[in-house]
């Protein structure tokens, strides 16, 4: 065919258009149905074996959602029942009995006491400190029926039955870990079935339409995982993706300006993780704890959380997680003073010190490690930072005990640092701090039978520990999540990072 | 096959079996130097010290590394790379999957990248006496400066957040969707071409330059064709090869590339998988896909060489005589 040339111009146009048409148009395109939601998560955990599995990419999608505890712990710490329907506890504090409701686990399976039995105490054997030592007073577990289980303890324990309302009591089904590959599947009795799942792309969570409560909104669910925020906030504009949640790196800087506009908000749950600082004991100037207080009293942790956080947060003293819990009084031992800080260090003959701060390169983790550079060298202590990616960080620093002076996020307990609890600032067996008074609460506190008594217990117990300066707390995070505007029944709290799916739905 | 083709054959695929052999030594070597606890970053900061343990003696992470060498490159040749650490998955068959989007990405952004330096070339030399012709080397040197990966961000926010023509990112599996595959690789594969096809640009207007000059192409215009078409006509089989051996070579940095966009743009390919295990410290994994990936291209560089060697004897004899 030929084409005249004063007909090319028109011809090129027109075929150039038919192209832009047929590419754009004939794709499949990524539009969801109004009973589909489609989120976005910037973790993948490693596998899906929750027992071994600390991250909390893992508990994202899933708690809640696909697996459920005996109980749920509510944002102010109190206990609602779950696959319990109610629960005695006996007056000595030694023994629990659960009743419970009726339910059916995926696999079709109904629930009864031999599955709680199973499930509690493989809980109990976990690979992960934060679900198996609150079941170390645990002494027994025995089905008395169908629906009835009793838990007896080895001595009373407050927190017992909070912890069973977030993974300690996770409970499957009897036999399952033996059964079933728990690293690529997962059977719980949630209102959402564990689905198809592409390593590196997404996992997808189906209604369970025999799910023993109120069946939730969103018939299917596309969990994806999209590790670069930049590209999940770009996913979000261009409307392929409903929600993106736990922003925690660059694309904070975007929240407020994405949330500004008519089409999108932001979501801030209450603080949950805690950042903090933590010391080497095997440093001959730090064991002086003038020294300690001095670096705790150079810390201006406004600056820390407005530039590592950009705000989203609060800043805490003392080592409570989560952030609500009733013991968190604002307790601060150190406030921001470098001038007291200058003196203390004078006073304690060490005015140029120098420590050793290796630093993850990932998340916050740069941004604070600058800021806090600035603040120890205003007060004369200068800091030799490196940076380390989380592997050899977690090898030198976390294990070898590499380290003299370090900063990490996590949740972990105030319980956990006691004397041969191998947490940092410990590094395991290099650096063991032994606080008397700190161990003898944590050894006491939780048995305390008087709801007042053990609170009062606690509080002292994070007191002791925030006044010894080894383990300085920064600020409670929270991590935003942005969604559309019309997508409500966003819950206020997260436990273990959880994108609970229960309540949400498009505004009518 | 006469004997100098076999000696040719044979020198090069010896000189694969070496470089592969080095190659896997040194992957092997360099990833054992970068430490990191895979049982800390499978089971988290707050698993039990015995736990972690434990899980380093079940991956065999405490044996010596010539029996973990040995045992990994005799399951690579037996096909059997093993297993992830952490998710269990089978290594081989990720890398099977994966293959197919990053060689759509590399291979595609390979052929744009050529298509794109072929006109934008051409027409740079048949307009180097205009502005229109230095717009274009402008252009080229700023297509050989920009980073892809934000080449990458600047297409997505244009043309997937403000107008919304193509995805802002994912992947449709080619086989499930042929429409929507291509569709989604657009964006990505435009961001990756963009530097190779700017420095083949150069490449072609250079030799595209030189035919113009040359006497047969008066010698074609006397026999009635115009300038222009004498000029691509005979120009573009004189740039041909320089290309073909320039895309050859840029075949590596398009891979390394292909790393970042798949970052950018959310593909499961192996660039995806390598970020994740060497994050992870899957050092199985790593080794794996970093091997593949050495093997591509030493493969590529034997399958050029034999192919020059065979299309000019000349270089085959030099070759054969130690001189390159």
């Amino acid at each position: 065919m030929t084409i005249s040339r004063s007909r090319r111009p028109k011809f090129l146009m027109r075929t150039v258009g038919a192209l832009v048409a047929a590419v754009t148009v004939g794709g499949a395109a990524l539009a969801e149905t109004k009973t589909d939601l489609v989120w976005s998560h910037p973790q993948e955990p490693p596998n899906w074996n929750f027992l071994q599995t600390g991250a909390t990419a893992l508990t994202a999608p899933t708690l809640n959602n696909v697996i459920e505890g005996l109980v749920e712990r509510l944002g102010d710490g109190s206990v609602a029942p779950l696959l319990a329907e109610s629960w005695e506890i006996s007056d000595d504090g030694l023994a629990y009995t659960f009743h419970l409701r009726y339910a059916k686990f995926h696999d079709g399976s109904d629930l009864d006491a031999g599955d709680v039995v199973y499930s509690i105490l493989k809980n109990k054997d976990a690979g992960q400190s934060f679900i198996k030592v609150p079941l170390v007073p645990v002494e027994a577990v025995e089905a008395i029926d169908d629906s009835t289980v009793k838990i007896t303890l080895s001595a009373p324990s407050q927190r017992l039955l909070g912890e069973l309302g977030v993974t300690s009591g996770i409970i499957v089904p009897e036999g399952f870990y033996e059964e079933h590959d728990a690293a690529s599947e997962m059977i719980g009795t949630g209102p959402y079935v564990f689905g198809e799942y592409r390593p590196d792309v997404h996992l997808i969570l189906n209604r369970f339409d025999e799910y023993w409560g109120d069946l939730p909104y969103f018939e299917k669910i596309t969990h994806r995982f999209i590790p670069d925020e930049t590209a999940a906030i770009n996913a979000l504009l261009a409307g392929e993706i409903d929600m993106v949640a736990s922003i925690f790196g660059e694309g904070l800087d975007r929240v407020a300006s994405v949330a500004g506009s008519d089409e999108f908000k932001a979501v801030v749950p209450a603080p949950d993780p805690v950042n903090w600082v933590f010391l080497s004991t095997q440093v001959e100037a730090l064991k002086d704890i003038r020294v300690r207080q001095a670096i705790a009293h150079a810390i201006n942790r406004d600056d820390i959380l407005a530039a590592g956080q950009s705000g989203y947060g609060e800043t805490i003293c003392q080592h409570v997680i989560p952030f609500t819990e009733p013991w968190n009084n604002g307790y601060c031992p150190y406030e921001y003073d470098p001038e007291k800080s200058r003196a203390l260090l004078k006073e304690a003959g060490y005015e140029n010190l120098t420590l050793d701060f290796p630093y993850l390169t990932i998340a916050e983790f740069p941004v604070i490690k600058d800021i806090l550079e600035v603040q120890m060298a205003d007060v004369g202590i200068t800091l030799e930072t490196r940076g380390l990616d989380l592997a050899t960080w977690l090898e030198r620093a976390f294990r070898n005990g590499e380290y003299e002076f370090s900063n990490i996020t996590g949740v972990a307990n105030a319980q956990s640092f006691i004397c041969g609890g191998g947490r940092e600032p410990f590094g395991m067996d290099h650096s063991e701090l032994c606080l008397e008074e700190f161990d003898e609460l944590v050894r006491t506190s939780d048995t305390i039978l008087d709801r007042d008594a053990y609170l009062e217990a606690m509080a002292e117990m994070v007191k002791v520990l925030a006044d010894s300066a080894w383990v300085i707390d920064i600020h409670a995070k929270s991590t935003p999540t942005l969604a559309r505007e019309e997508l409500v029944g966003h819950k206020g709290y997260r436990y273990r990072a959880q994108m609970d799916a229960r309540k949400l739905r498009w505004a009518e | 096959m006469n004997s100098r083709t076999l000696a040719l054959i044979s020198r090069e695929a010896l000189t694969l079996l070496v470089s592969a052999i080095i190659g896997s030594l040194v992957v092997f070597g360099l990833l054992r130097m970068l430490g990191g606890d895979v049982a800390l970053m499978i089971l988290g900061q707050e698993a039990a010290p015995e736990a972690a343990e434990a899980l380093r003696e079940e991956l065999g992470l405490n044996r010596p590394w010539y029996v973990q060498y040995f045992a990994w490159i005799g399951g690579f040749l037996t096909g059997d790379l093993g297993r992830s650490y952490s998710g269990g998955y089978d290594i081989f068959e990720q890398i099977v999957v994966r293959f197919g989007p990053t060689s759509l990405l590399a291979f595609g952004s390979l052929f744009v990248s050529i298509a794109i330096a072929i006109v934008v070339g051409t027409y740079s030399a048949l307009h180097n006496k205009d502005w229109t012709g230095a717009a274009v080397d402008v252009a080229a040197q700023l297509g050989i400066a920009i980073p892809n990966f934000w080449a990458g961000l600047m297409l997505v926010y244009v043309f997937a957040v403000l107008l919304g023509w193509f995805p802002a990112g994912g992947y449709v599996p080619l086989l499930q969707d042929p429409g929507g595959s291509l569709h989604s690789l657009v964006l990505p594969i435009v961001a990756l071409s963009l530097s190779s096809a700017a420095v083949k640009t150069r490449f072609v207007r250079s030799a595209m330059l030189d035919v113009m000059d040359e006497d047969y192409i008066k010698t074609a215009m006397a026999k009635g064709r115009t300038f222009r078409s004498a000029v691509i006509t005979h120009g573009l089989r004189n740039a041909s090869i320089p290309v073909l051996t320039i895309s050859a070579l840029q075949l590596g940095s398009l891979l390394a590339g292909a790393l970042v966009i798949e970052n950018v743009f959310v593909i499961p390919g192996l660039g995806r998988l390598l970020l994740v295990a060497v994050n992870g410290r899957e050092v199985m994994v790593v080794q794996s896909v970093a091997f593949v990936i050495l093997m591509i291209i030493l493969v590529m560089n034997f399958v050029m060489d034999v192919a020059y060697g065979l299309l000019d004897p000349r270089i085959a004899d030099k070759k054969a005589a130690g001189h390159g």
